[in-house]
């Protein structure tokens, strides 16, 4: 004990041996535990992983839907796990499927008349994937799609479906509803490890996230996402600051500053195309006729006319529709729930490529073509207005009104008094009026006079 | 006179002011729990307080402060002259309010109303009563300025982020420039010696009416919150105007001075 360092311990009420046996085991612990968070980790950690399973489409219309009719998309990973491979099933159409490799890479797209790219991303921190694409043909010019799959709640994925053609934009949103998982397989990871990654995958965003989303996802599109996602951000002159030194797009400030404040505006969508999904719902004829019947290829990302039956339209945008046409986006997600143009409009463009809205005979509804106008996806109303004003407008004095309360005691005329009530043991005499002539006392850059009318006493200097 | 009743009470106001008026820190906002960053869940109830749903183009206020009179004119020479009086016996303390509209994100026209007003006792400087005793008046000096401002900001007194928040900046220096009407009033009472005749006599003598005035300014509004703001001013104003004749064979008064002040404007 006559170490010093061996005797502060001892005070302390360790030996030695005891506290390095006790640092050992603590730091064991951490690594045990370390271990078994990276094990988790590693084990949840595909982004793939959120998206695995059977979902049903939910839109309004399906509900009414005889569920043996329902139409399921089912996704698993490809056999190298590096994408999906999603399959829509409908007891009554030809099943339509796709490969998805969220890798960035841009793959050419080739389809009768019409070339192009399409390309397909995982955006991890926001937990989305998104696909874009842009085709032009040679009839009818340059059409650009985006879409964006997003699972908002545990149990709930959107898929955004952004559409340029023309030079308008429409926007499309379809809800699916979790329905099971996969039947167990060696290679899927258990149930509950898919449903912890549904959970992560729909938390909340931050507003960085949507700082970073808005550089690089259409903004009708992430505007559709923020809404459909219900983001409330909290704000602050900071937020909005960082919002603004990132040249975020005012349409993103704004909705974000209005979903923050839902009590203070009022939101609607402008844009959305009209989802029909009339074709699951009837019990007529056979879908897999009804639908198309005259084509046997189909080209992923490539729309098809509704009724026709040379419906192919390819890629050709919306120069060539008639009034009433709808399409359908040949995609799993959307493949059997059309599109619905209610084509009015006033242009009178028939069928030339970027000729705008096409003209029609429309439809009496007052109903237009459903295009993200130039105010962005969401068509934000402040509910009350922005600005105060004064209360019933008065109550303030301006030079015109100099303002009640002081005015009478403005002008009031001159008087004096004078006496042997002031005090002065040897005060008195006069008074003196302002208007006066002589007699009235006054003060001139000579000193004070007392007009000769009496004084009460006489001054002496100070000593 | 200021006394040390008028210093007592305008720091007592000025203290007020900042008591009731949280600065305002970076970022704060109302839903303080809320981390700009942190993921929506934390749902912001109410309006923000660090910026504002619209763009607030109106203010109103109060401020206190002093007066701080020049003086220069044959008046105040012969009153300090006779009497124990001295030009900073004319300092008052002044009360206003001020109403004022923002336009062009750099300028604001304000309309101010004030009050200013000092009682000051003197005695004669250089003769007593015959007993010993001091020659006594009291001397009223007030002056109530209704003026408009035009303010002019160098920054931006608020910045638009997108449609609809507006976020006013924290620290506004300004310079500006008026014009208005004041209403003077300069009064004496008391017992005067007659400089002929060293006659004691009792006597009251009054003068008041409006002069035009003119005035330059610089000040600073601090924002506290996006409503609430504090005003630190100094105003230079011009102003001369005749006297009655209770006061004959004088120069026009001289209204001429300045005016420290600080206040609270609220937003709107």
């Amino acid at each position: 004990m006559n170490n010093p360092k061996q005797l502060s311990i001892a005070c302390a009420g360790f030996s030695p041996r005891l506290l390095l046996g006790a640092i050992l085991a603590s730091t064991s612990l951490v690594f045990l535990f370390a271990g078994f968070t990276m094990a988790q980790t590693k084990s949840g950690d595909s982004p793939l992983l959120p998206w695995i399973g059977v979902w049903s489409i939910t839109d309004s219309g399906s509900a009414t839907v005889d569920p043996t009719q329902k139409s399921t998309v089912e996704i698993r990973p490809t056999s190298d796990q590096k994408g999906l491979e999603i399959s829509r099933h409908s007891p009554r159409q030809p099943d339509v499927s796709e490969t998805l490799i969220p890798d960035g890479t841009r793959r050419p797209l080739v389809a009768q008349n019409c070339t192009g790219w399409q390309t397909a991303r995982w955006i991890p921190e926001a937990g989305l994937i998104l696909e874009s694409s842009e085709t032009t043909c040679k009839e009818t010019g340059l059409l650009a799609t985006s879409t964006l799959k997003m699972i908002f709640e545990t149990d709930q994925m959107a898929e955004i479906l952004s559409v340029k053609a023309a030079g308008q934009s429409h926007v499309a949103v379809r809800h699916l509803t979790f329905e099971r998982d996969l039947t167990p397989a060696p290679d899927l990871s258990p149930a509950w490890v898919a449903t912890s990654a549904r959970i992560a995958i729909s938390a909340p965003w931050s507003l960085d996230t949507i700082i970073q989303l808005s550089k690089s996802i259409d903004t009708p599109l992430l505007e559709a996402a923020m809404i459909e996602r219900n983001v409330r951000p909290g704000l602050n002159s900071q937020s909005l600051r960082q919002m603004q030194a990132a040249k975020t797009p005012k349409e993103i400030i704004d909705l974000t500053v209005a979903l923050a404040y839902p009590d203070q505006f009022h939101i609607e969508k402008n844009g959305q195309v009209v989802l029909r999904p009339w074709l699951v719902s009837s019990t007529s004829a056979s879908a897999s006729s009804s639908y198309a019947p005259g084509l046997t290829t189909y080209y992923p990302g490539a729309f098809y006319n509704c009724y026709s039956p040379q419906g192919y339209l390819g890629y050709s945008g919306f120069g060539s529709l008639a009034p009433g046409y709808c399409w359908s986006y040949y995609s799993p997600f959307w493949w059997d729930y059309p599109i619905y143009f209610p084509v009015t409009g006033n242009n009178g463009g028939g069928g030339g490529s970027g000729s705008g809205v096409p003209g029609g005979g429309g439809n009496g509804s007052g109903n237009g073509v459903p295009v993200v106008t130039p105010g962005g996806y969401a068509r934000i109303q402040p509910i009350n207005p922005p600005h105060a004003r004064p209360r019933g407008g008065n109550g303030f004095p301006s030079p015109g009104n100099p303002g009640a309360g002081w005015s009478g005691a403005s002008g009031g005329s001159p008087s004096y008094s004078a006496g042997g009530d002031s005090g002065g043991s040897s005060a008195g005499g006069g008074g003196a009026s302002s208007g006066g002539g002589g007699g009235a006392p006054s003060a001139s850059p000579g000193g004070y006079s007392s007009g000769g009318s009496g004084g009460g006493g006489q001054a002496v200097p100070v000593k | 006179m200021i006394t040390k009743l008028h210093v007592v009470v305008l720091l007592l106001l000025t203290f007020f002011c900042f008591l009731f008026a949280p600065p305002l820190r970076a970022g704060e906002a109302e839903t303080e729990s809320t981390d700009a960053n942190s993921p929506a869940s934390a749902q912001p109830k109410g309006r923000p307080t660090d910026f504002h749903l619209g763009h607030p183009r109106m203010f109103v206020g109060g401020h206190a402060g002093f007066n701080f009179p020049r003086a220069e004119s044959d008046l105040f020479s012969m009153v300090t002259r006779e009497l124990t009086l001295e030009k900073s016996d004319l300092r008052a303390p002044v009360m206003g309010f001020d109403f004022g509209v923002t336009f062009q994100s750099h300028f604001a026209a304000v309309f101010s109303f004030e009050y200013a007003r000092t009682s000051p006792f003197s005695e004669s400087r250089n003769f007593v009563q015959d007993n010993g005793q001091p020659i006594t008046q009291t001397t009223h000096f007030t002056q109530m300025p209704i003026t408009g401002t035009l303010r002019f900001y160098p920054r931006k007194i608020g910045e638009t982020v997108g449609s609809y928040a507006w976020i006013p900046a924290k620290f506004l220096p300004y310079v500006g420039a008026g014009a208005g009407t004041i209403w003077y009033q300069f009064s004496q009472s008391g017992s005067f010696v007659d400089s002929q005749t060293l006659d004691i006599f009792v006597a009251s003598f009054n003068s008041q009416g409006f002069a035009a005035t003119g005035h330059v300014v610089a000040g600073a509004d601090i924002g506290l919150t996006w409503r609430i703001v504090a005003n630190v001013e100094a105003r230079y104003s011009f102003a001369h105007t005749a006297l009655s004749q209770d006061f004959a064979s004088f120069h026009p008064i001289d209204l001429t001075g300045l005016r420290l002040s600080g206040g609270l404007v609220f937003r709107f």
